[in-house]
């Protein structure tokens, strides 16, 4: 399955995309019909690792960083990485190791957050489209539809214009930008669901709606939306830097990624370190979550 | 389609807290008279209903009415004809580089090995998740500053569009590569693969000719999306590249809050995204027979059996 395809474009409407590998792995299936759940693998636990000491460094970031990443020091600006500054200093003298450090907590709040935004909103919109009825449904997909057609940086930079530039506004716009992809998906999930016979069988037996729809629905479409969602934290955490780059995200002094490269910018012939180790955390940090998001949903295959 | 786009951007620009006809004399700072900001209410129609308001917004916008730009005082329609150009340019640049860097990262992958396999999947991943804006400084540090074999700020001369292009597409071929990747895999394992082979198609033959078409479809499909994900790296690598783009445009637009530059654009996007969906779906249907008119597959079917025949 092609797990890094953007989320927006995996809806229901295409089984192989959503189809968790139930069957066990052609290598070894002995073991994975003996384990109710796929591993996660080599790469996967790899990953996993990597996220979690981005998640130490977003809490504890004095354990990696030590410097004070806000600490001016003109006289040691735009030195190159050696000891005492293994990243080198940016052109204020501050510690880009320890800016780093200190920028995974806003990359990963802000990425998290809108993921969340995004999710939530989706999954509303997606059960109010996959239950609410034809007119509902109707008013949803046009809504979703004219959100693909713009790009997502469009969407997301419209949403900016409106609220005005800030890292909360970076969250509600990456969130507002990404919710239709979710809402697709779990449309057609919740589509999928409301026809099964659990559901047909808990309807005859006289439950309530609210309560077919929260027993039965709506973990049936939760599961995929995790997954995907975990790849889309990967790509959330890309667009709110990119917002910052662009100057509409978190404002300068604060250390984030984004913002970081945009003021390495300046400095790009004479101190490339300024940039290069900003940029690097966002690929590996993206990589690792994306990697650890596919690897979710291999495994997402109980039953 | 249009419609909702214009619909649902006008509600946004009624959304804004804040005076437009402030935003218009230059934003808080500028100090405007009051009688300057009741003048400036009247002149655009501000201080009409909201139903009023959206009817002449539509109505200008079905007579191809743009408006004017607050922030440089000139009309949009002029503004996107200077700057469309150069971030059409990139976009579709891009996808025709991501598309020739796909499917030699799926021929690599299916045919080289496991090792290769594993590589290439990894720097898809990699690729796909790479901003835009780091792999532009890297690049320009890079081939431009160490090794000066391109200008780093573009000059108009096609050198001067390399790092560009290349920037914007290697993200997207990263999520091309996988998906092609996944569909060669696929097609692999069919019947049509064995049965060319057992003709004795060679394997070169059988990528290019059998899977690859095969493979491609899901690709095509997802050129539209793509072509989207394009503009919204160009938005960025204008900015790196100092490039004069409608991106540089619509961050000025945004951060001004320029709302007929924004509503412009989104427009030209919206039309842009339509387009490239029509032409997908046509190179789809040159891809794949099975989408075809009947016509077109006969004479398909005579050509082959005269290929047959002799």
């Amino acid at each position: 399955m092609s797990g890094i395809v953007d989320p927006r474009l995996r809806d229901g409407r295409e089984p192989h995309l959503r189809e968790p590998a139930a069957t066990p792995t052609p290598g070894r299936p002995a073991r994975a019909r003996r384990t109710r759940r796929v591993p996660l693998g080599p790469a996967g636990l790899v990953a996993a690792c990597v996220v979690a000491l981005a998640v130490v460094a977003a809490l504890w970031p004095a354990l990696l960083g030590g410097a004070d990443p806000l600490a001016v020091h003109p006289e040691d600006a735009l030195l190159p990485p050696g000891p005492g500054h293994p990243f080198g200093t940016d052109e204020s003298g501050r510690d880009v190791l320890a800016r780093v450090v200190a920028g995974t907590r806003a990359s990963l709040v802000v990425g998290v957050c809108a993921t969340l935004v995004g999710g939530v909103v989706g999954v509303v919109l997606g059960l109010v489209a996959g239950l609410g009825g034809r007119v509902l449904d109707a008013v949803v997909g046009r809504v979703t539809e004219v959100a693909f057609a713009l790009p997502l940086l469009l969407v997301a930079l419209v949403v900016i214009a409106v609220t005005g530039p800030g890292p909360v506004p970076a969250v509600l716009a990456v969130g507002a930008a990404t919710a239709p992809g979710y809402a697709r998906i779990v449309r057609g999930l919740v589509r999928t669901a409301a026809t099964s016979q659990v559901v047909e069988t808990a309807v005859l037996q006289g439950r309530s709606p609210a309560r077919v729809v929260f027993r039965h629905v709506l973990p049936a479409a939760l599961w995929p939306v995790v997954a995907v969602g975990t790849l889309g934290v990967g790509q959330a955490i890309v667009w709110a830097s990119a917002l910052s780059y662009l100057g509409v995200g978190t404002p300068p002094p604060a250390p984030e990624w984004g913002a970081m490269l945009a003021d390495g910018r300046t400095y790009l012939q004479t101190a490339p370190w300024t940039s290069t180790f900003p940029g690097l955390a966002i690929v590996v940090l993206a990589t690792a979550v994306t990697v650890l998001g596919r690897a979710l949903g291999r495994t997402g295959a109980p039953r | 389609m249009l419609w909702a786009v214009a619909t649902i951007v006008f509600v946004a620009i009624r959304l804004i807290p804040g005076d437009p006809a402030l935003a218009i004399l230059g934003g808080p700072g500028s100090q405007a008279s009051p009688e300057a900001l009741e003048h400036v209410r009247h002149e655009y129609g501000l201080d009409r209903p909201v139903p009023v308001q959206y009817a002449v917004f539509l109505g200008r916008l079905a007579t191809g009415q743009l408006g004017d730009s607050y922030a440089f005082r000139t009309p949009v329609a002029t503004l996107l004809g200077e700057h469309l150009p150069v971030t059409l340019t990139l976009a579709v640049a891009g996808l025709v580089v991501a598309w020739l860097l796909a499917i030699g990262a799926a021929w690599w992958s299916t045919q080289r090995g496991r090792t290769a396999a594993a590589l290439t999947s990894a720097l898809g991943i990699t690729a796909s998740v790479t901003p835009h804006f780091w792999l532009g400084s890297v690049l320009i540090v890079l081939f431009a500053s160490a090794l000066g074999w391109v200008p780093a700020v573009s000059d108009g001369t096609p050198r001067g569009w390399v790092l560009p292009v290349v920037t914007v597409a290697v993200p997207v071929a990263g999520y091309l590569a996988e998906t092609i990747r996944d569909g060669v895999v696929e097609a692999q394992r069919s019947a049509f693969a064995l049965a060319a082979r057992s003709r004795g198609e060679t394997r070169a033959g059988l990528f290019w000719r059998h899977l690859l078409r095969h493979a491609a479809l899901p690709g095509i499909a997802l050129s539209a999306w793509a072509f989207g994900s394009l503009v919204s790296g160009a938005v960025v690598v204008e900015q790196v590249f100092a490039l004069p783009g409608i991106g540089r445009a619509l961050v000025t637009a945004v951060t001004q809050r320029d709302m007929p530059l924004v509503t412009g654009i989104a427009l030209v996007s919206a039309v842009a995204y339509v387009v490239v969906l029509a032409v997908a779906d046509l190179v789809d249907r040159a891809v794949d027979p099975r989408t075809r008119a009947p016509g077109g597959s006969r004479a398909r079917v005579r050509r082959r059996a005269r290929a047959g025949a002799r």
